[in-house]
């Protein structure tokens, strides 16, 4: 069973993102790509907080976008959980509240939301976290925190946007290892946008190189390493193992 | 650094004389208030039962005109700050009718407010009752005075808050109105606190349109503004003890925006 199916096509200026992608339940599809490729587009489109020009999303038999007939669900409707790259923990809330939220605006009454948070943040072992401001937080334990908000809000599907790009490179290793293992707590479609192949080989299955809006490369992590097959795939399977490029 | 210190540093004597005169012009007449003032008969003259009322009713109708301004304005500002991609004509013409009561004399809004809500007027002719010379009078024209100091600070708060918590929000499920209630509002409260006081404190002192609007009915109508103006000519004392009470207000006012001055009423 395919749980998403999207065909993005997002015309602006000089920029044309034009992309077909597919995922299924449990899989997670990296989009790797430089600067530029329209990766944060296709994010923003997915999580419907841009317009599609052509084409469609769907999760299973649910049309979030259809250009065709005009069918756009707003962010608030699609169940389409967002890790931000710099997690964007609303600055006013502590972390149970942040983690609270989503159920809050699904209509859970205060007391049950707050102990449904005060769960999730105890499975992501940062319950003692509960009653810090997001500026109290390290980067790693902030990401933590994100990723409870968002799978909190019971999504169908995850969208991770660069999520190791905030933090400091001596801990991008033990939390790339760690969000690898928080992730078995979502069983849906999982998308993962980064620039570096050292997260898609820790997080994801499947794969699209996207250039310039458009894929050059499309399967499983491990026939991208064996053959890529442009200039800047093959960079970054060069840079594999060595960091972030 | 070499540029800060220039900035901080001489000044050309030139400046001096007219800086100092206009220093002058600014403090002079509030130490001339501090020093005539009748101190010796302060308690008595403040113990007056048309001073209380008039304290009073300046406290609650300035108070009603803020929290209107607050109930009406928040919305305004969030529009006016999502303008920005409207076409210009409808844009610009927002923008002009928040911003002109900041630049019309107050007695022209006064008279404009009678044209609309008088008994004659373009709406009072229709309305079952009548609001000139109420109180409900008074707070409608401080609202139309003051309601832009709160509008334009919000509105400076907004637009420099961060859009893509609202975005998060929105991904996390919140309507619109929850992304504003719990997310939006929340994140400029400093910037709303601040428009609140300017608000307040405007209202307090509004004169020109009250008096033109509402009349000077003591215990109905008469602020503290209008009494002080009244009270001049009849017991000077008075008046410039009411003066005191508005200065205090002031300064208290101005001592606690010392930092939260917002860009909105920067320009």
């Amino acid at each position: 069973m395919t749980a998403l199916t999207a065909r993005l096509e997002v015309r602006r200026d000089a920029f044309a993102l034009a992309l077909d992608l597919a995922a299924r339940d449990g899989e997670a599809l990296a989009l790797v790509g430089p600067n530029g490729a329209g990766k944060s587009t296709a994010v923003a489109a997915l999580a419907g907080l841009m317009p599609l020009d052509g084409g469609h999303v769907r999760v299973g038999d649910r049309v979030l976008d259809d250009a065709a007939s005009g069918v756009h669900l707003p962010s608030e409707q699609r169940r389409v959980g967002v890790l931000f790259q710099d997690y964007l923990l609303f600055p006013h809330l502590d972390a149970l509240e942040n983690v609270a939220f989503g159920l809050r605006s699904a209509g859970v009454g205060r007391r049950e939301a707050r102990e449904r948070a005060s769960g999730w943040l105890e499975r992501f072992g940062v319950a003692d976290l509960a009653h810090r401001r997001p500026t109290e937080l390290s980067g790693g334990q902030a990401q933590r925190v994100a990723l409870a908000r968002t799978l909190a809000a019971e999504p169908e599907v995850l969208l991770l946007d660069e999520p190791l790009a905030a933090l400091d490179v001596e801990v991008r290793d033990s939390v790339r290892a760690e969000l690898g293992g928080l992730l078995a707590a979502f069983d849906g479609p999982t998308v993962l946008v980064t620039h570096a192949l050292d997260d898609v080989e820790a997080l994801a299955q499947r794969v699209i190189v996207l250039e310039r809006g458009a894929a050059t490369h499309e399967g499983t992590v491990a026939e991208l390493l064996e053959a890529p097959r442009t200039p800047y795939a093959r960079r970054l399977v060069a840079s594999s193992g060595g960091g972030a490029p | 650094m070499p540029a800060s210190r220039r900035r901080s540093g001489r000044v050309s004597p030139a400046l001096w004389i007219p800086a100092g005169l206009a220093l002058g012009l600014l403090a002079l007449p509030l130490v001339a208030l501090a020093v005539r003032a009748p101190w010796s008969r302060l308690g008595e003259l403040l113990a007056r039962q048309e001073v209380v009322q008039a304290l009073g009713l300046s406290l609650g109708t300035a108070a009603l005109a803020t929290l209107v301004s607050l109930i009406l304005g928040i919305p305004l500002a969030v529009v006016l700050a999502r303008s920005g991609d409207w076409p210009a004509v409808p844009r610009r013409l927002l923008r002009a009718v928040v911003t002109v009561p900041l630049v019309l004399p107050p007695v022209v809004g006064g008279v404009a407010l009678l044209l609309l809500l008088g008994r004659r007027g373009l709406l009072g002719e229709h309305l079952p009752f009548s609001i000139p010379f109420t109180t409900a009078a008074v707070v409608i024209a401080q609202a139309f005075v003051a309601m832009p100091f709160l509008v334009l600070a919000v509105e400076g708060a907004l637009k420099a808050s961060d859009p893509r918590f609202e975005q998060a929000a929105a991904t996390l499920g919140a309507s619109r109105f929850t992304v504003f209630r719990r997310i939006t509002v929340p994140l400029v409260a400093p910037g709303i606190a601040a428009g609140a006081l300017l608000c307040f404190t405007r209202s307090l002192g509004e004169f020109g349109a009250t008096i033109t609007f509402a009349g000077s009915f003591p215990g109905v109508t008469q602020t503290l503004p209008v009494a002080t103006y009244l009270e001049l000519q009849r017991d000077p004392d008075a008046a410039i003890a009411l003066s005191l009470i508005l200065m205090l207000v002031s300064v208290v006012v101005l001592v606690s925006l010392r930092d939260r001055w917002t860009p909105g009423l920067r320009g």
